[in-house]
């Protein structure tokens, strides 16, 4: 009786779990594996036919100052969009926290960044960047600031692509924090007060520890969006001016696509996933010792 | 330690009036307890000593100084929450050492007085422990402890007894008496439990729907109440209460209702008449419909016409369950109280 049950439930959950495990296996496990299979040949771009060549991709892109220079971009766009968009979207949902009114009307206005497209965001933002007539420049010259040309000058590109992202992630952020900050009791906060703490040190000695596990969450999902950005690098850039914001993701997609180098672009894949691997990792350890203490 | 001084406290919410006007004076270093039912505004009136919530209209003053618009920090409070509050991510050390760490108390008196609050709790063991390695219990003393510390000349107790089960809820109740002992700080006690009010206080407040019913010590409200409410619910079980035109005794022309204690009141068969050494009358007759056995006492509920009225016996003679019983009574022992409630 018991052991028909159990085949029954088992049969059960099976059935449930087809469906995704169906399209997970179509759209992402069969292409990982095979990405990996494609990064030790040399495919041709017309024939697809393939040719084993071991680690020799590899060894090229190792080589390739232009591979290095992308992971250089890459590590840097996450610099300078993960720790502005957690740290702003944090400071705006801990606002948001203290100030009941209109809380409702400021979380809509911050998540519709969020609903719109990256190459809408990315449309936009070319408008505000334009040296000449966009806003961003206009009211720099208000305060007598020369602005620079944004996505033309190679210091530049990279900052107003990742001004673009943060702008487009905050939102999404805020909600995760939101969610965060009502599940802390009010009275531990009430407790602090009376302890004597301010506003600012209730935030920093009782609110903040006590969002250590969103706050790593957060990160995380920013740091893997931000390596995998592309929407609006290809609007705005194209990886461009001489490479300056040619990141990993855009540096595998002219490869795959533009100079259909297969196999390259699938050894980017791979080590792509082996950085965001490593990066996850470690804030996962670094995050859990700062929780745990 | 310092007197606490409520002058004309009214708040409200929005159009909810939660304390309509409230004058209550708590001397320095005495032990008064906030009673009432829930939603009656007694944690309300805790938090505005508190400084969580600000009244209305009316002066709160803590010493010789109004508080209105001194922040939680500044009005020299702890507070013990019901839920503990405690920090979860710092050890018991860190919670009982966080006030002081925020006032920059120099280390060497933090180690001090964390070191004789955990001595006086039996914190010792626990100090390295984070709240969630903690007992219900060990979490209310910690909780206790981390007020203490600060050595406040008010010390607020939000129903701290209420998460816990029965027999730790006696432990620390004791716990919290023998602390007042040392501390000999003002303390404000919130509970809708009258036995800890009873227990535990000097005095006792007791509030309902915002108002002031009655102000005094455990005795006086117990054998003294005022109206009818205090009568209810100061005492377990709970006074009876028969309408005064249906018993026979010779009661006041405003009586409407009759009230005696439990503990007063005998319950007899109908073939025997109670003995005692006062003379009693009979209140009425009924059938017994719950018999508690307690052990060194037993409740025995009577249906009497429409009331149910509960006698807490000491003999071994215990009516059973159904029996036709006749209840008795001490006239001395009846209160009346008026259509309004107040006591005649």
């Amino acid at each position: 009786m018991s052991s028909s049950r159990s085949i029954k439930n088992t049969a059960l959950a099976w059935t449930l779990l087809l469906p995704t495990l169906v399209i997970l296996g179509l759209f992402v496990f069969y292409p990982a594996v095979d990405s990996f299979y494609l990064s030790l040949h040399e495919v041709d771009a017309f024939s697809m036919k393939k040719v084993f060549i071991g680690l020799d991709n590899y060894k090229m892109l190792l080589i390739s100052p232009e591979y290095w220079q992308s992971l250089q971009n890459s590590v840097m766009f996450t610099i300078m969009t993960v720790v502005p968009s957690v740290v702003l979207s944090l400071a705006a949902a801990v606002a948001l926290d203290a100030n009941p009114y209109f809380r409702n009307l400021l979380r809509t206005i911050f998540l519709m960044p969020v609903a719109v497209s990256s190459a809408m965001a990315a449309m936009l933002w070319i408008f505000f960047y334009n040296p000449s007539s966009g806003y961003l420049n206009y009211l720099l010259e208000l305060i007598h600031i020369n602005g620079p040309n944004w996505l033309g000058d190679g210091k530049w590109a990279l900052p107003a692509v990742a001004i673009t992202t943060v702008w487009k992630d905050i939102g999404f952020n805020v909600i995760f924090f939101l969610a965060g900050l009502a599940s802390i009791p009010n009275d531990v906060r009430e407790a602090a007060a009376i302890d004597g703490a301010n506003a600012w040190q209730r935030f920093w000695f009782v609110v903040l520890p006590m969002l250590a596990p969103t706050v790593l969450f957060v990160a995380v999902v920013s740091v893997i969006n931000s390596f995998q950005s592309f929407g609006q690098i290809h609007i705005l850039t194209q990886g461009g001016p001489a490479g300056s914001t040619n990141v990993m993701v855009y540096n595998l997609y002219r490869d795959a696509f533009q100079n259909f180098q297969t196999g390259s672009a699938s050894a980017q894949a791979v080590i792509l996933f082996v950085v965001m691997l490593i990066a996850t990792l470690i804030q996962f350890s670094v995050a859990k010792r700062q929780i745990r203490s | 330690m310092a007197k606490v001084t409520l002058q004309s406290i009214h708040k409200s919410f929005g159009p909810v009036i939660i304390i309509p006007e409230l004058n209550l004076e708590i001397e320095s270093g005495e032990f008064v307890a906030l009673v009432g039912p829930s939603g009656c505004g007694k944690s309300t009136l805790l938090r505005m000593v508190a400084g969580l919530e600000d009244p209305t209209r009316g002066t709160i003053r803590i010493g010789d100084r109004s508080v209105n618009n001194v922040s939680p920090k500044e009005r020299g409070v702890a507070m013990v929450f019901q839920n503990y509050a405690l920090y979860p991510h710092m050890t018991v050390r860190e919670n009982l050492g966080f006030a002081l760490k925020m006032s920059k108390t120099d280390s060497k008196e933090a180690a001090r007085r964390i070191q004789e609050a955990s001595e006086i709790l039996g914190l010792q063991e626990l100090l390295e422990r984070r709240p969630s390695q903690l007992s219900g219990g060990q979490k209310q003393r910690v909780a206790m402890g981390r007020a203490m510390v600060r050595q406040p000349q008010v010390l607020l107790f939000d129903e701290p007894l209420s998460n816990l089960d029965a027999q730790l809820r006696i432990k620390v109740r004791s716990e919290i008496a023998l602390l007042h002992k040392r501390v000999k700080s003002t303390v404000i006690y919130v509970t809708h439990d009258q036995v800890e009010a009873m227990t535990l206080a000097d005095r006792i407040a007791i509030l309902n729907k915002g108002n002031l019913e009655q102000y005094g010590t455990p005795m006086d409200v117990y054998h003294h109440p005022k109206t009818q409410f205090v009568a209810s619910f100061i005492g377990t079980p709970p006074m009876n209460f028969l309408p005064a035109v249906s018993i026979k005794v010779n009661s006041p022309s405003a009586a409407s209702v009759a009230g005696f204690r439990p503990e007063v009141t005998r319950v007899q068969s109908l073939a025997s008449k109670a003995q005692g050494g006062a003379p009693l009358v009979q209140l009425g007759q009924g059938r017994v419909s719950l018999v508690e056995p307690l052990g060194s006492t037993t409740h025995v509920h009577v249906r009497v016409g429409e009331s149910m009225v509960v006698a807490e016996i000491r003999s071994d003679t215990i009516p059973t369950w159904d029996q036709e019983v006749s209840v008795w009574l001490d006239p001395k022992e009846l209160f009346y109280f008026n259509s309004q409630g107040a006591r005649i």
